[in-house]
């Protein structure tokens, strides 16, 4: 699948991750207590920004995901941690596919992305910490419908 | 004091975006369990009773108008069962993805046979789903990336296959007056959704241009 962020045109597998995430989705949502709130709102979409500024809010949420999802979400479940295990290494491949685009001054750092990944941290930050990486991960489809909109 | 289980496996079950919630009576429920249901979508605060699935005694509820919309895409619903002596039990379903959940049906399909071919006429699906502009949207419209697959089993070790997005399809080639065996099968490679296969049994017409030399 190509994702077109703007002049940043990458390549990723949207599906092996779709699968993979499917596998573990259930049981890591049902966590999830407070469901009047969402992390990753539609109005923060990565297809409804700017294309310029796309490749940068995708490289920032990514990190968020690798820095503070992957991480630190707690589960002495096996196949779930084998499954986030290769979450976290598709979107290291994203990530490092990104990176040429940054090399190559064509992942742009604008005012709308600044604000939107603001935002989405602000909304990460106001939980406590591992109720706010149950609801990222949980949310974690919502993410990967934003990158199959931009493809 | 135990809590009753009047109430279990609560869940959506959607096809073409008809999305029916389901569930099951509990060990403690009786005849005259009555069940409410609410729905709300994920990340907004209210739950909202749906209209006419209140106090039921039947065990499913259509929520197909109140989740429909492409823009929201993720919701909750939930069930209260209520028993004789006021006793309750909530269950929440699952978070429903509408794009991801719904299963699709079989095609519409009509195989035409002629002399030497079949020409297969695909259908279109309507959905429950309305665009912005209030017609109501088919598959196509929504899963852009969906493509039909048909076979036609010409004997036990041949096949002739087809794919396409387009709505009409001929295989040629074929012997007069003999059966065939076709389906087609809808497919959407981005969600890896595949239909059940509509099947078709066409025989082909005789070859009437010899009667008349």
């Amino acid at each position: 699948k190509t994702l077109r962020l703007g002049s940043c045109v990458i390549s990723t597998n949207l599906q092996k991750i779709q699968s993979t995430f499917s596998e573990i989705r259930d049981s890591v949502q049902a966590e999830d207590r407070n469901i009047d709130t969402r992390i990753l709102s539609k109005s923060l979409s990565l297809q409804d920004t700017e294309p310029s500024d796309q490749c940068c809010l995708l490289r920032r949420v990514l990190r968020l995901y690798l820095e503070r999802v992957f991480k630190n979400y707690q589960t002495s479940d096996p196949h779930t941690l084998r499954k986030i295990s290769s979450l976290a290494n598709s979107f290291l491949t994203i990530l490092k596919d990104l990176r040429l685009c940054h090399d190559r001054k064509t992942c742009h750092c604008g005012e709308e992305a600044a604000e939107k990944y603001g935002q989405i941290l602000s909304h990460f930050e106001e939980l406590a910490p591992q109720a706010a990486v149950v609801k990222t991960l949980g949310e974690l489809d919502i993410f990967l419908q934003w990158l199959e909109e931009t493809s | 004091e135990d809590k009753p289980n009047l109430l279990q496996h609560v869940r959506f079950q959607s096809w073409n975006f008809e999305n029916i919630l389901t569930w099951e009576s509990g060990p403690d429920s009786t005849q005259d369990t009555v069940y409410s249901v609410e729905y709300k979508v994920y990340g907004k605060k209210p739950w909202l009773a749906k209209e006419g699935c209140q106090q039921i005694t039947r065990q499913s509820c259509n929520l197909t108008a109140e989740t429909s919309n492409l823009t929201e895409l993720y919701y909750y619903a939930q069930v209260t069962a209520t028993s004789p002596g006021g006793q309750t039990t909530k269950k929440r379903s699952t978070r429903f993805n509408l794009l991801q959940d719904t299963a699709i049906k079989q095609p519409d399909v009509t195989c035409v046979p002629k002399v030497s071919s079949v020409q297969v006429v695909i259908h279109p699906t309507f959905t429950p789903i309305r665009g912005q502009d209030g017609r109501p949207q088919t598959l196509q419209d929504i899963f852009q990336d969906l493509l039909y697959r048909l076979q036609l089993q010409v004997n036990h070790t041949y096949a002739m296959h087809l794919e396409g997005k387009q709505k009409e399809y001929e295989f040629f080639g074929l012997t007069p007056d003999t059966e065939f065996l076709g389906n087609v099968v809808i497919f959407i490679p981005n969600w890896y959704k595949k239909s059940a296969p509509y099947v078709c049994r066409v025989k082909t017409l005789p070859d009437r241009t010899w009667t008349y030399s």
